[in-house]
């Protein structure tokens, strides 16, 4: 601490160098705060998202349905959901869940024909796991057992209304085909772009019905007391089911690991996030080496008279550390402001940005990008330490440089 | 003027300093041998080139002689590492400089204290000692003044207090009044001989300034690298 003055007054004998330095270590910290947030934010939004329009917390499926999952097959099912979702209830204690039917067809307006998702939902309880009734952006909620919601980009697609007359036809789940005719309730608008592209929903009877189904259904969807509820529950349904006649033949998967893909690709752009941040990192390190190079060059002279007073080596790399430091400490808290303000501020604005996506992004990534941001305060303690270190470990250079100056030589310097 | 007692400061042993620019070998030092003792007030003269700088460098520890040594109270200097050289810099040594070298950010209060605070000296130790300097080279006002706010002449108190203030072993002045007009280098150098006499600390200085050379009760006459006349006034 010795000599702490000397270096605070040393860091600001050039403003404007002083200030250009922070302003490269404070940008870097704050980038990479913003990035973290709003990667944070993403991958937040997606699984809240993922979880509340798609998937719930945990899902039940009969085994071997997750297999062959991509054809959405109706003969891996559950024949009795009512017993099913009773011992769920009695064995488990979980009480939020529903029965679905998911199946895949093609919607006909009469002109076009498109192959769609459909969602056969039980309108009385699917409110417990899922909110389409709010999602309907025009229209109304399922009233009649004719009636369908359609995706809104879909409607858009096929140039439907509410009101319209749709035919849904799908392959049975006795192999034969099968087509039902509905009137276009509502429009829906969730911020899944998966469900707003590519499904429409029915009450599950008539789905029923059209697929032949029997009272079976592909899917009970649960909600759970949290997000972090959903692995423990899988462990406990497993060993429950083992045990209980009606679960057995069941098993339970964790939103997690149904959204394997999605959470796979903002894993990804967090590694490329990281990638930019390590560039702006070593571009704010230039900037320190540089600075402090040029410190050393312009105080030789001082440096001389410094070791002519009895200064050693450490203490010349000692006085030039604490000046790294504290340009580290300084742009680095000053980064994490600006970094958490920003992150705070496009968090308030929450700007929808999918229309700015590049092409093929939405299909891939399948759901609305607002820009949500979540700051993670030990990301952000990180950041700091991070910006403290790069300081210091870019000021060692220079720091022994200055110290093996040779005094007699130093003090020549002009 | 006090009396020198025989206790030896420093020595030189046939020390000869030889500098290379390229391929070219340039004897600054051709063989200085010379004693120092306690309390003397020595002028090494000669014209510019003439080995000065370089030999309070080389008795200064900031400079390596090519051959020869260098003999600080009884240790060859030689012999010592770089760390233990900036050791004896730190307590035996105080530099004065023709450009006065003061750390521009620092107070003249601070630049008096920086040797102090090297030493690991207590606050309150510091500022006892520092005051006690600064009044002692007339700049008890001044204390807070950064070196832009001062005359090359008060800047060069300050300089001068800066060697003191440690109670060093000796003072090296490097042309110390080069820089200033001879009525405020006359008062540095009255202040420094006064300080001498009071404080009994050794001062050796390089100049080709008469007026130092007036001051001085020894006179070291340095030429191409070689001492030629070194004579003690018997009184001054």
């Amino acid at each position: 601490m010795r000599w702490l003055r000397l270096a605070w007054r040393n860091v600001f004998r050039h403003r404007r160098r002083t200030v250009i330095t922070f302003a490269a270590i404070s940008a870097g910290i704050g980038y990479m705060i913003l990035m973290d947030s709003f990667m944070g934010g993403f991958e937040l939004y997606s699984m809240r998202n993922f979880v509340d329009q798609e998937a719930g917390h945990l899902k039940v499926h009969a085994d071997g349905y997750r297999d062959d999952e991509n054809v959405m097959p109706l003969d891996i099912v559950i024949n009795d959901p009512a017993v099913v979702m009773g011992a769920i209830q009695d064995k488990l204690g979980y009480d939020r869940m529903t029965a679905r039917i998911v199946f895949r067809g093609e919607l006909s307006d009469g002109v076009d024909q498109l192959p769609v998702v459909g969602i056969g939902i039980d309108t009385a309880t699917d409110r417990r796991v899922f909110d389409y009734r709010g999602a309907v952006t025009r229209g109304r909620f399922l009233a009649d057992r004719l009636d369908i919601l359609v995706g809104q980009n879909l409607a858009r697609d096929m140039g439907i209304d509410t009101g319209d007359y749709v035919t849904v036809v799908a392959r049975t789940r006795k192999e034969s085909w099968n087509a039902y005719d509905f009137t276009v309730a509502g429009l829906l608008g969730t911020s899944d772009m998966f469900i707003d592209m590519n499904s429409v929903v029915m009450d599950i009877g008539t789905a029923d019905a059209l697929l032949q189904m029997d009272g079976a259904v592909t899917e009970i969807p649960v909600r759970l007391a949290g997000m972090d509820a959903a692995a423990p529950a899988k462990r406990r349904f497993r060993q429950v089911a083992a045990e209980v006649p009606e679960l057995a033949g069941l098993e339970a998967w964790t939103w997690r690991e149904l959204g394997e893909l999605i959470f796979q690709i903002t894993g990804t752009k967090q590694a490329g996030g990281f990638i930019l941040t390590f560039v702006v990192i070593v571009i704010a390190a230039v900037g320190i080496i540089n600075t402090m190079l040029m410190a050393v060059m312009e105080r030789t002279r001082e440096i001389g008279t410094m070791r002519a007073l009895g200064f050693g080596f450490k203490e010349v790399v000692g006085l030039f550390l604490w000046e790294g430091a504290l340009i580290g400490v300084f742009g680095s808290f000053l980064g994490a402001a600006m970094g958490v303000a920003g992150a705070l501020f496009l968090d308030f604005l929450a700007l929808d940005v999918t229309n700015l996506m590049p092409g093929g992004f939405q299909s891939l990534l399948p759901m609305r990008m607002i820009m949500y941001t979540d700051v993670d305060p030990m990301f952000v303690l990180r950041a700091i330490l991070l910006g403290i270190g790069v300081s210091l470990l870019a000021t060692l250079i220079p720091a022994r440089r200055a110290a093996r100056i040779q005094p007699a030589e130093a003090l020549r310097h002009v | 003027m006090h009396p020198v007692d025989d206790k030896v400061v420093v020595e030189t042993k046939e020390v000869t300093k030889t500098y290379r620019v390229g391929k070219v070998e340039m004897p600054a030092l051709r063989g200085v041998s010379m004693v120092v003792r306690r309390g003397e007030f020595t002028a090494i003269v000669g014209p510019s080139g003439s080995g000065k700088t370089t030999l309070l460098n080389i008795i200064g520890c900031i400079d390596d002689p090519t051959s020869g040594d260098v003999i600080i109270g009884s240790e060859p200097v030689s012999t010592l590492s770089q760390r233990q050289r900036a050791v004896v810099r730190k307590r035996s040594i105080g530099f004065v400089f023709q450009t006065f070298n003061l750390v521009p950010v620092l107070s003249a209060y601070e630049n008096v204290e920086l040797p102090l605070i090297l030493l690991r000296e207590s606050p309150g130790q510091r500022k006892e000692k520092v005051e006690k300097m600064l009044g002692l080279v007339g700049l008890g006002e001044l204390l807070h003044r950064r070196p832009n706010e001062m005359s090359g002449g008060q800047q060069q108190r300050v300089a001068v207090a800066r060697a003191l203030v440690k109670e060093p072993r000796m003072v090296l002045a490097d042309e110390p009044t080069a820089n200033l007009d001879s009525t405020t280098g006359e008062g540095i150098l009255k202040l420094m001989r006064d300080l001498n006499q009071e404080l009994k600390t050794t001062f050796i200085f390089s100049t080709h300034d008469r007026m130092v050379m007036d001051f001085a009760r020894r006179l070291v006459v340095l030429k191409d690298g070689r001492i030629v006349e070194d004579k003690t006034k018997e009184s001054q």
